[in-house]
């Protein structure tokens, strides 16, 4: 009996600590485990009892990549618990925001977190001394993504200015103006980015599985719309029913099911439910021979690529409705209850608050990431049973691709518990 | 060449990603520096290194031995954002009982976990980036110093000094409960120039007058717990005493 185990204790290239444990036998795949091994935070604990106009920035704090995510979903959950609409205006910059927020971090996951796997390089600093003209583009788009969210939240990490009924920064025809410029200068390099994703060789590995995203007809809702899966939709009030979390003893990150299977999130469930990419983008697409729904994992890269493309054109639509803005608050009840599902970057994320007396006596937050664990793990053994007769270092570099694929945010996985 | 390495501990990344947000410059900070250690970037990480940034703050055993061992092999160790300088946002569950913390876990975490305190609880730290996240132009004035061979100095001043500077209208004055006065200058007042009060994500300076920020807040009719509430979200860890003495008024 061959038996052996390939182990990485600390995946690269992701955001937050995890590793993998794959054990083989006789060329066979005995057991696949990704740990989750980040420390815990325990937001869930200590926002209780806080001031709900505080929920937001705390949120933020959970994830240093998709903060504004976590930012509208707590905010959201806040306004629908106390009954406050901050109106059109405000909803419509948060929109914006989240649109660069995607580009941010899309474009930080496949230049410098997915890239370097598919042009035999360490890393995008590394591939700096060989290719300097495409690391400098990188660099350039990706300080642009961070400049649109900037102009509207104050700063391009942590943003300052979404507050409970209202935002807080003065948003001017000139500011409106100016997002608009940028975002059609960053537009062609969004293109190019796309071609040059749509060009690179994916590990052809498919599977069936369930997937899960905001639906609406003729979009790619990204701030409100129904949860929906292959087989129909729910209103997010109703995520209890259909999405269970339990404790796994090895890991980590809880593992989730929707409506009994396992499902997946993110950029490839997106276009897998939504039918409304813009013509560019789909053009883009065929041109290249893609095809969606599609259960080719390691198409998730090339499924934010193409996102990059629609929702610059998106928010450059969007701007051209809005008006200018006065900053002011709205006030509303002192208890309730709200939930919120909106699309982070890496898929669904959901908020949601129990309000008494004005502060939070419940608090439960379900990120993309945990959502996605159990996805990710039987992928990755549907994968590797494929490949397992081949060497370790093969095996070890397909399995990181797979997994840096779906983006995985650890620390955003609050629930996360330790474990050996 | 100077070496150097950016080290998570438990936090949510931020500041490595507001490190790598330094974009241009980057590429101009790497005819200097040589990046031997980046987890979020790079394959291969090595140890020893000249400057380790520690962002994030030990929340595990695992983590403090990691960090002993970064301050084992690095000349100079700087903590890199406000969780590492002073235990930050995740400070905040040392405002509670375990028991009461754990419960999210169906109080059965695998082992207990460590109280998240600033870097320099554990280690000697050299240099301190406040903020959450750091500011770049403090970065960029540290990275400068250390080719220089200069030395480098956090501000001992209050927000309120920037903010005077870039004209912004006083946020205490329209009744928002505005922690400027109290809080370390270098930010050059991002969020009152944005029109959000200061959160204090950059802790407290050295000779901030609690008592006065203190007294005028509860002049304008913010009560006591609120106060606490809003000492507590990024700076528990510094300002324990500041809180404790305030809970007894």
């Amino acid at each position: 009996m061959a038996e052996r185990t390939i182990k990485i204790d600390e995946i690269t290239k992701i955001e937050g600590h995890a590793n993998l444990t794959i054990s083989i036998e006789d060329d066979k795949v005995k057991d696949v485990r990704f740990g989750v091994h980040e420390g815990s935070r325990y937001f869930e604990s200590f926002m209780l009892n806080r001031s709900y106009k505080y929920l937001p920035d705390l949120s933020g704090r959970i994830c240093g990549i998709c903060t504004v995510a976590h930012e509208i979903a707590s905010v959201l959950a806040v306004e629908r618990a106390l009954g406050i609409d901050p109106g059109r205006e405000v909803h419509n910059i948060r929109k914006l925001m989240l649109y660069s927020s995607h580009l941010q971090s899309h474009v930080l996951h496949l230049f410098f977190l997915a890239l370097p796997d598919y042009v035999n390089a360490e890393s995008a600093i590394a591939l700096a001394s060989r290719e300097p003209e495409l690391v400098k583009k990188a660099f350039e788009i990706k300080e642009a993504t961070n400049y649109l969210t900037a102009l509207l939240g104050g700063r391009a990490v942590q943003p300052c200015t979404i507050v409970p009924g209202g935002h807080t920064k003065r948003i001017t025809r000139e500011t409106l103006n100016n997002y608009k410029k940028r975002m059609k200068e960053l537009y062609p390099k969004l293109v190019e980015t796309a071609e040059l994703f749509l060009s690179l060789d994916y590990p052809a590995y498919e599977r069936d599985c369930e997937y899960v995203a905001l639906v609406a007809p003729n979009e790619i809702p990204l701030y409100n719309g129904e949860i929906g899966c292959t087989t129909g939709s729910y209103p997010p009030e109703e995520y209890g029913e259909h999405l269970v979390e339990e404790v796994i003893p090895y890991s980590s990150a809880k593992r989730s099911l929707f409506n009994g299977r396992d499902y997946m999130v993110g950029a490839l469930a997106r276009l897998n439910l939504n039918s409304g990419l813009r013509d560019e983008a789909k053009e883009l697409a065929a041109r290249y021979g893609y095809k969606f729904p599609s259960h080719r994992v390691a198409w998730i890269n090339a499924a934010q690529a193409l996102e990059n493309v629609h929702f610059a054109l998106k928010a450059m639509e969007l701007v051209d409705e809005m008006s200018e803005y006065e900053p002011s608050r709205k006030e509303g009840k002192e208890d309730g209850e709200g939930v919120s599902a909106i699309e982070a970057p890496r898929g669904l994320l959901i908020h949601h608050y129990r309000i008494k007396k004005g502060k939070a006596t419940y608090v439960n937050i379900i990120t993309p990431t945990a959502m996605n664990t159990e996805n990710i793990e039987r992928t990755l053994r549907g994968y590797i049973s494929e490949i397992a007769d081949k060497d370790d270092a093969f095996i070890k570099m397909e399995a990181e691709k797979i997994i840096r694929a779906y983006d995985p945010c650890i620390s955003c996985s609050v629930h996360v518990v330790n474990t050996k | 060449m100077i070496s150097i390495g950016i080290f998570s501990l438990s936090c949510c990344e931020g500041c490595s990603v507001q490190f790598l947000n330094l974009e241009g410059k980057l590429l101009e900070v790497l005819k200097y520096y040589n990046i031997e250690n980046f987890r979020l970037a790079k394959e291969l990480n090595s140890l020893p290194v000249d400057i380790a940034f520690v962002e994030g703050t030990p929340t595990t055993a695992e983590e403090v031995k990691k960090l002993l061992k970064i301050r084992r092999d690095s000349n100079v160790l700087v903590a890199l954002g406000t969780c590492a300088a002073t235990g930050g946002v995740p400070g905040l569950v040392n405002t509670m009982s375990k028991r009461e913390a754990m419960k999210v876990y169906d109080s059965n975490p695998p082992y207990m976990p460590v109280d998240p305190k600033p870097i320099d609880y554990y280690v000697p730290v050299e240099h301190k980036l406040y903020g959450c996240p750091f500011s770049k132009d403090e970065l960029m004035e540290l990275i400068t110093a250390v080719i220089m061979n200069k030395s480098f100095k956090n501000r001992e001043s209050s927000v309120c000094v920037e903010c005077a500077l870039r004209e912004n209208a006083c946020l205490l004055d329209k009744g928002e409960l505005c922690m400027g006065p109290v809080t370390r200058a270098g930010c050059r007042a991002l969020c009152p120039s944005n029109g959000a009060p200061c959160r204090g994500c950059r802790g407290p300076y050295e000779d901030a007058n609690y008592k006065a920020h203190i007294r005028t807040l509860m002049d304008m009719g913010i009560t006591r717990e609120e106060i606490i509430e809003a000492y507590s979200m990024f700076s528990y860890e510094p300002l324990k005493e500041v809180i404790a003495w305030l809970k007894e008024q």
